[in-house]
Parts: structure tokens; sequence; C-alpha cells
């Protein structure tokens, strides 16, 4: 071989080394919007309460509810309220308690049929407002007549949402147990008519460059 | 013949270096990106206009310091009373910092011997994830929303859960008290109870609310603690105070009532607790491989010049040794080029917004009014500084906030965040 030869080889394996030494940095340019499934995990996920686990707790909730005789078997269909109001989030999730029972809200109604009433004491100065303006002769009476208060109701909802973490220091793996408890109370006597629990437990281990 | 392999090995040994030496300094990840200005207009719209240049950082540095730039523009904004835009900068922190990072492409690629630790998305240490919790807790006590407050206070403990030594994990006395405060306004006292005797059980010198209290003052003094890099490749990740204006007492003024702060939490205390991170054996992996690299290099670049020098000297084969010469040299360089290439810097963004330290006292205040004063000392050092500071009240609890440094006295690049930063620190 060649002395020139043998050099261009040389100089062309130092090259190639030195080029490989650099690995190229990836800037993505970025991902367009995609719409996800609310009830699986997303792209990114923590060990807290996650799209999945608010479907997940809602659908468990609401068949259950459903299944109650005292709530939807009744023969005369009863009031309940069902609204956040009365549930304490304990957990160390930032979370919008909103989220979970207005799923819940919304399918029980849809499913319920007429089995139970709905009332919503969160708008009742919306519907005071109202009243008031019907009776003062300010407007019309509408198409459903009046009334002489709002509406009761027999049950409303109350709950807590909890959670137990523990990291390992070992790994770093972090694992999480949430637990989600909902009741509903009779608002005369204070006996717990329907009780339920959603729980789960998630760990995750974040990449050793953030141990 | 001789004269003809001398003349190519000098351009052979440049073309090595200058493919090696290529990725040693400014990686393509450390550069801003340009954003276009209609975007950056639009961006900027509603954000407070003196925070706008650290907002303005946060799209041209992108995801990669998406966590540290919404937590310094986000405490910016909190302190301009932008609890909005302030709250939306730290849920967008807290997501970051809650992602689990499995199976990352930045993340490998940090732990690889020839790009830095700082091509990872930034998530923080356990002493900036946890106060970005901190902030998220008072911001939500001063919308008076005591249940988000509190998960935010427990979420930044467990942060501090990672201390390698067990005296110094989870011992965050500020947030086990403000988590016991967001109970106690929250009415749920068997929780507060338990809270504060957690903070009490990790720092003794803490003074515990009352039952009828209701107004909460802070008041955070002092710098960052800064993180630098050292080591003989700045492999190993130290910290400093960050000096500034560091209270040694507080004194609240509130409607001609006076009470002292107790020192609640000292940061640069929690920063330097923490201990090894499993980063740092990384790290020094990569800077042995460096040195290895390095002295390798410098023995066959040394055997190799000898070599072909001593070509002149054989009576048989002289092209021959002079071309072995030659080799070694190279190998010797490339290695030279190899130990450049390798990058075991310690990644040393950090938060410069923080305080040194935050004290902390309650009170009994029936109308509490829109204003009140705090007076930071630092007796024999310094005369004492007083600033006004706002009361927001929200629910059946009031807060104030206040601190001897501005959050908005900060240059728009965080330290070492990238090139430019860099560079701009050096020139400091």
């Amino acid at each position: 071989m060649m002395p020139s030869v043998k050099i261009s080889i040389v100089v062309g394996m130092t090259a190639a080394l030195g080029l490989s030494a650099c690995q190229s940095v990836d800037n993505a340019a970025g991902r367009a919007t995609v719409y996800e499934d609310v009830g699986a995990p997303g792209r990114v996920s923590g060990v807290g309460i996650e799209s999945q686990d608010i479907v997940a707790t809602s659908d468990k909730m609401m068949r259950d509810m459903l299944a109650n005789p005292t709530l939807a078997g009744a023969a005369t269909p009863p009031r309940v309220i069902l609204d956040a109001a009365y549930v304490n989030n304990e957990s160390m999730q930032r979370i919008n308690k909103n989220l979970i029972v207005d799923r819940l809200r919304v399918g029980l109604q849809r499913a319920a049929a007429g089995r139970m009433i709905f009332v919503s004491r969160e708008n009742a100065e919306m519907v005071e407002t109202e009243r008031e303006l019907k009776r003062a002769g300010y407007v019309d009476t509408a198409t459903s007549g009046l009334t002489r208060a709002q509406a009761g109701a027999d049950y409303r909802l109350a709950g807590r949402i909890n959670s137990q973490q523990g990291l390992d220091r070992g790994d770093g793996t972090a694992s999480r147990y949430s637990q989600v408890t909902f009741e509903m109370i009779d608002l005369e006597s204070g006996v717990i008519v329907w009780t339920d629990m959603y729980e789960f437990k998630k760990s995750a281990q974040d990449d050793v460059v953030y141990r | 013949m001789n004269r003809y392999r001398h003349r190519l090995t000098g351009p052979c040994a440049l073309v090595g270096l200058l493919a090696l030496g290529g990725c040693a300094g400014v990686q393509e990840h450390e550069k801003e990106a340009s954003v276009p200005a209609e975007q950056m207009q639009a961006y900027l719209a509603d954000k407070p206009a003196r925070a706008r240049p650290l907002y303005a950082t946060v799209l041209q540095q992108g995801e990669r310091n998406a966590v540290l730039n919404h937590m310094r523009a986000g405490l910016a904004a909190f302190e301009l009373g932008d609890d909005e835009t302030a709250a939306r900068s730290f849920d967008l922190a807290l997501d970051g910092i809650e992602a689990v990072y499995a199976n990352n492409e930045e993340a490998e690629q940090a732990r690889s011997k020839f790009i830095k630790e700082n091509i990872k998305d930034f998530k923080g240490d356990a002493y900036e994830r946890a106060m970005a919790y901190y902030y998220r807790g008072l911001l939500y006590l001063r919308r008076g929303d005591y249940e988000n407050a509190r998960a935010s206070f427990r979420g930044g403990m467990i942060q501090d859960s990672l201390a390698e030594d067990e005296e110094f994990s989870q011992d965050f006395a500020l947030l086990a008290l403000l988590d016991g405060w967001a109970s106690h306004c929250n009415g749920d006292d068997a929780l507060a109870a338990e809270s504060f005797a957690e903070a009490r059980s990790y720092r003794d010198t803490l003074e515990l609310p009352n039952e009828d209290h209701n107004l909460l003052l802070i008041a955070e003094s002092g710098k960052a603690p800064v993180k630098l890099a050292t080591g003989g490749y700045r492999e190993a990740l130290e910290f400093r105070r960050g000096g500034g204006f560091v209270a040694q007492t507080t004194r609240f003024g509130v409607a001609e009532r006076a009470v002292s702060g107790r020192l609640a939490e000292d940061i640069y205390w929690q920063a330097t607790t923490r201990g090894g991170r499993e980063i740092d054996k990384i790290l020094a992996g990569k800077a042995q491989f460096k040195g290895t690299s390095d002295t390798v290099g410098n023995g066959l670049v040394a055997v190799g010049a000898l070599t072909a020098l001593s070509a002149g000297n054989t009576s048989g084969n002289s092209g021959g040794v002079a071309l072995a010469g030659a080799a070694i040299l190279m190998a010797g360089m490339v290695a030279k080029g190899v130990a450049a290439a390798t990058t075991p810097e310690a990644d040393v963004r950090y938060w410069d917004n923080l305080p040194d330290r935050v004290h902390v006292a309650t009170l009994r205040l029936d109308d509490p009014p829109a204003t009140g004063t705090v007076t930071f000392r630092d007796p024999g050092l310094r005369p004492d500084t007083g600033v006004d500071a706002a009361i927001v009240t929200a629910g059946r609890c009031s807060v104030m906030w206040a601190r001897s440094e501005s959050a908005l006295e900060v240059p728009p690049l965080a330290p070492n965040s990238s090139a430019a930063a860099i560079k701009s620190g050096e020139k400091q």
C-alpha cells in the first residue's frame, strides 16, 4: 500500500472517530395536536390522579349508585345534590374536584332516566334572582309556573380524596396510593345511604439523571 | 519521502482535532431559539410588563428550560400581584416536575460521555422542586383554596424525601407548617394539629399558630443558593450562599400590632443537605474517562513524536519508523480529542430568584387591612430595611408576603441556562 493511501486511511479514521464522539442533538420540532383517549394513560404521566382515574372513578361510582335501591329504586324518585362542596381533598394531589363530581353527575343524570332528581345547590343564587324577578313582575312566570320555594334535597354527596406516597431513597422509585371515597348522606337523618370507594396505587421511577 | 510524510502529519492531526473539538464547546441544545416577533408579542401580551423579559426566555429556551423559566417568571408575576399568571406558570412547572422521565431521549443523552448533563429537561434539585410547590401553595392560600394549598405543600415535602442521609430526608419545616396552616384555615383541626407537630419536630424553634389566628405573615430574605461546578473537570456540584440582605430577624407590623417572625426555613441548608445524587456517579465516571483518555493521549503523542524523530537516526527502514511514529502520534491525538470531547460538567442551572431563608409569624386580626410592613434586620452588619407588603384575604384567612430582594432583579436568562447565559455570567 502506498504511504499516501495509508495516511489517508489514518486521516479518515481519525476524522470518523472524532465525529463519532459528537452525537447530534435533536432539537425536535414539536408535535402536532392529537386527540387522546381520556380513559387511557397519556404520553405524559406521573403517579397522581390522571384522566383515566377520573373516568374510572366516576364510572364505577355511577354504576354502583344506579344499583342502589334507596337511590335508584324508590317509588318516588329521591332528590339528590351532587356537587363538590362536601368532598374534601386531603391528598397531596392538586386537583379540581369538579372534574370527578361533574362527570359523575352528568353520567348519572343521563343513565338514571328519572329514577333520581338532581338539585343544583351551586346555582341557588342564580335561581333565587330569577324567582325574585318573577315575583316582582319584572318578568312573567314562564311556562312551568311558580313554586313556593326552591327544591329541597333528600341526599347529598360527601367524600374524601386521600393519598399516601413513598419514595425509595435507594433507587428513586415513587409510589403513591390514592383513595377516593364518596358517600350519599340523608339530609334529614344524617344516615349514610350509599358509599363506595375507588383506590389505586401507582409507582414510577425517573431516569437516573434526575435522582 | 520523509519530507512528504512530515508534510502530511500536520494536516492529519489537524483534521482529527477539528473533528473532535467540534463538540467540546457550545452544544446545539445550549443555544437559544429565534422566535418570530409576532409569536413573541402574542405570548407576552397577557404577561405583566415587568416580568416580560423573563417570560420571553420561556419561549426562547423552549422545553429544556421550561420548568426553570416558569419558576423564575412565575415568582416575578407573584411578586407583581398577578396571581393568575403566576399560578399558570407554577402549574406548568409542577407538571414538568411531576412528569416521570422514563425512556426519555434527552435524559438518555445526558448520560452520554459526549453530551453535557444540561441537555436534560430541567426539573431542579429537591429544594427547587419543593419551593415551586411552596409558591403554588401560597397562591392557593391567597385564593382561599385551602385544600389545594395543602396538597401543594404536601407535594413539596415529598420532593424533599430523596435525601441520601435519612436524617435530612423530608425535614422541610416551612412546608409542614404551611400544610398545617392550610388545614387550620380549612377547619380541619385534627389534620392541622398533626402537621404542626410535624413542623415542630423538624424545627423546634417554630412558633405554632393559635387556634384563632387568621393572618399568615411571611418574610423572605437573601438570595438563592448558587450552584457551582467544581472538581478537575467541573464534574462536581457544590453550593454557596447567594448573599443579599439575609435577615437574622424580621418584624411584621399590621394594624398597629407588631410581631417577630421565626425562622421557618433555610433554603441554602435544604440545598446542601440533599447529599449525593445518582447522577454524580455518572459524572464522576465521565471525568475519570476524560482523565484517562487525556493521559493515554499524552503518552501516545510523546511516544509517537519520539518514534518519528528517531527515524532520521535509523539506518535501515527509516520510512517505516517515521510512518509508525506518525500513526502513534495520530492515535494519541485521537485519544486527546476524545478526552476534549468528553463532557463531565455538572448541570449548574439554578433558580436564582429564590430567597435564602423564610421567616413566618401568625396573628389574629378581625379585619385585616390591605397592607402591612416588614422590617428585615441584620444587626451590626446592615441598617434595618422596611418594606410595605400587600395583605390578601380570601376565605377564612389572610396572607401577607414580602421579600428583602426583589424576584424581578435577575437577568432575563437563568444562570448557566444557555451558552449566552454562561457568557454573560463570565463577564460579571
